[in-house]
């Protein structure tokens, strides 16, 4: 495998084109594969570059936005990074059908590969008037929910909710992807891209400088290596365990009741999930508010509050973010079916140092070109402090790293991990919503 | 001296937050000033010449990483270069961690240049 990696460290688009001008003539292979990566800062001027990018690289691209990305150089909120490989691989992209099924059929064609890599908007954000539709369909279905006299018939309503809005593919499950494809038989690093700062109709997700839309493009790779870290304790054996871990580890509110089907919760401690958040939180935003906010991108995905819900199967957990949106239902990227009815309300708190997002031990001690994908909300925790994780591994590694900021790292693994991370939330399929991160290794020859 | 000063503060000095961006002297005397909003710095400006000496004595003294100082909407964050030269970046504090990111790096590519030119 060889590569090369061009970084462009401004966030103007007309010199970021003569920047890549100057570069790309120096290329001396032939690559065949590359992910393209611009920070969210570009979200709205950075036309001009795909289409200079689109005429000069005649191979396969992925090309999505990510909060920041860091390399040998430094670490950049704004610019474009360009990875050029050439690596055996293969690039499928679902279809309309039904996600579930679409996926299976990607897995059958991938089993081959060493590893996958599945790219996704986990949460999309719609235009304005798909967004209006989102709202009254959110009131149609609360308006027969509140009628009901029994849970069973809530949780009918939720069903019908939830297979509605993944149906309309505004929320993609994690879970959901990372089953499907695990008939593959081989590791799947999902890079699920909810940003720091919310734009309309985003994520973007680019293949071949061509939009994919609401769906998930899954590459294969030949010669590569992947591993998936958590940077919080190991999880119990028992719900009461997990719990008791959680509590410490977290700055602990509440233990609470939820009413959840599909990935859909529709009640907590009996409260609707905006009416428990305003009255815990005093967060709340009106729907005008929301959409203003989403037109001039300033929403922010990101939340220091969360409710943690202990896996069934495996007494692992995830996080589900609460956010004071202006939501009868609270639908979010994980289906809920594998989970306890109780939960935790908890405030994030990292308490780790940033480079142990990085560290992969002496698995990342070796000659090969290394991809970090770090959970964004590093970001927010860390601030300034994050540097530390190019610092470190500046020291240990030197060279051939690079880092790429982006929301939701998540994996199926085949091989279990030594330790009994507390992200394991269904056997071989990890996901915590913060704190985790991918290391890919590609071979170089 | 100054364009190549110029050239890496770029980085964070065209951040759409950033009304302007200082390098003190630890004396408190400006040796490199860019500006982007010129009201809004001059009024700051007045603020910092009176505070700076003090602000960077104790910066030095206690060995700080960084000061960050809020007056009325904008925020100015004092960045440590080398032993006698401190970066101050006025913004208004919108995504505050984007900056804070940016500054680590150009501060780091700066070290070496001013490290023995000052």
């Amino acid at each position: 495998m060889r590569y090369r990696i061009i970084t462009v460290a401004t966030s103007q688009p007309e010199e970021a084109v003569k920047l890549l001008e100057n570069e790309l003539p120096s290329i001396d292979f032939h690559p065949n594969f590359g992910l393209i990566i611009f920070t969210t800062s570009y979200y709205g001027k950075h036309e001009k570059v795909v289409s200079f990018l689109k005429k000069r690289l005649k191979f396969d691209t992925v090309t999505f936005f990510s909060d920041g990305f860091g390399s040998e150089r430094g670490i950049f909120m704004h610019g474009i990074l360009i990875i050029m490989l050439q690596v055996e691989h293969k690039v499928f992209i679902t279809g309309k059908g039904d996600i579930g099924q679409e996926l299976g059929r990607i897995a059958d064609n991938i089993s081959d590969c060493d590893i996958a890599l599945a790219v996704y908007p986990a949460l999309y954000f719609p235009g304005k008037s798909s967004l209006l539709k989102g709202f009254i369909r959110d009131r149609y279905y609360w308006f027969r929910y509140r009628r009901c006299k029994s849970e069973r018939c809530k949780k009918k309503i939720l069903r019908k909710y939830s297979n509605w809005i993944q149906k309309e593919r505004y929320f993609i499950p994690v879970n959901r992807v990372l089953r499907a494809l695990s008939k593959a038989r081989i590791p799947v690093a999902s890079i699920n891209l909810v940003p720091i700062e919310v734009h309309e109709e985003t994520p973007l997700i680019l293949y071949n400088f061509e939009p994919v839309g609401k769906n998930v493009l899954v590459v294969g790779l030949k010669d590569a290596e992947l591993y998936f870290k958590d940077i919080f304790p190991e999880r119990g054996e028992s719900y009461e365990e997990t719990k008791e871990i959680l509590g410490k580890f977290f700055a602990l509110k509440d233990e609470v009741t939820i009413v959840k089907e599909g990935n859909v919760i529709g009640e907590i401690n009996g409260l609707p999930v905006k009416d428990y958040i305003k009255k815990r939180f005093e967060l709340e935003m009106a729907e005008n508010e929301f959409v203003e906010k989403l037109e001039k991108g300033e929403l922010s995905a990101i939340t220091p509050f969360g409710l943690a819900m202990i896996s069934g199967k495996t007494y692992g957990s995830s996080v589900v973010g609460l956010q004071g949106f202006p939501l009868n239902f609270y639908p979010f990227y994980l289906e809920f079916e594998n989970y306890f009815d109780q939960g935790l309300v908890i405030g994030e708190v990292f308490s780790q140092k940033p480079h142990e997002f990085v560290d992969f031990g002496e698995k990342m001690m070796d000659g090969s070109l290394k991809l970090f994908f770090v959970d964004s909300t590093s970001l927010l925790a860390y601030r300034g402090e994050t540097y530390e994780i190019h610092d470190f591994l500046s020291g240990k590694l030197r060279e051939n790293f690079l880092i790429i900021f982006s929301s939701l790292p998540s994996a199926r693994l085949e091989i279990t991990p030594e330790k009994k991370l507390i992200s394991e939330i269904e056997p071989g399929i990890f996901f915590f919503a913060s704190g985790t991160s991918l290391m890919l290794k590609f071979v170089i020859s | 001296m100054s364009l190549r000063i110029d050239e890496i503060v770029r980085d964070v000095s065209d951040d759409p937050s950033v009304v302007g961006l200082i390098i003190y002297r630890v004396d408190g005397v400006p040796v490199f000033v860019r500006v982007n909003d010129e009201m809004k710095v001059l009024q700051h400006m007045y603020f910092l010449e009176n505070q700076i000496r003090s602000v960077l004595d104790y910066m030095f003294n206690q060995n700080l990483n960084e000061i960050s100082i809020k007056v009325e909407d904008i925020k100015i964050l004092l960045l440590p270069i080398t032993k006698t030269l401190v970066m101050s970046i006025l913004f208004l504090p919108i995504a505050e961690y984007r900056l804070e990111i940016e500054a680590k790096r150009v501060i780091n590519s700066l070290r070496p240049v001013l490290a023995n030119e000052v």
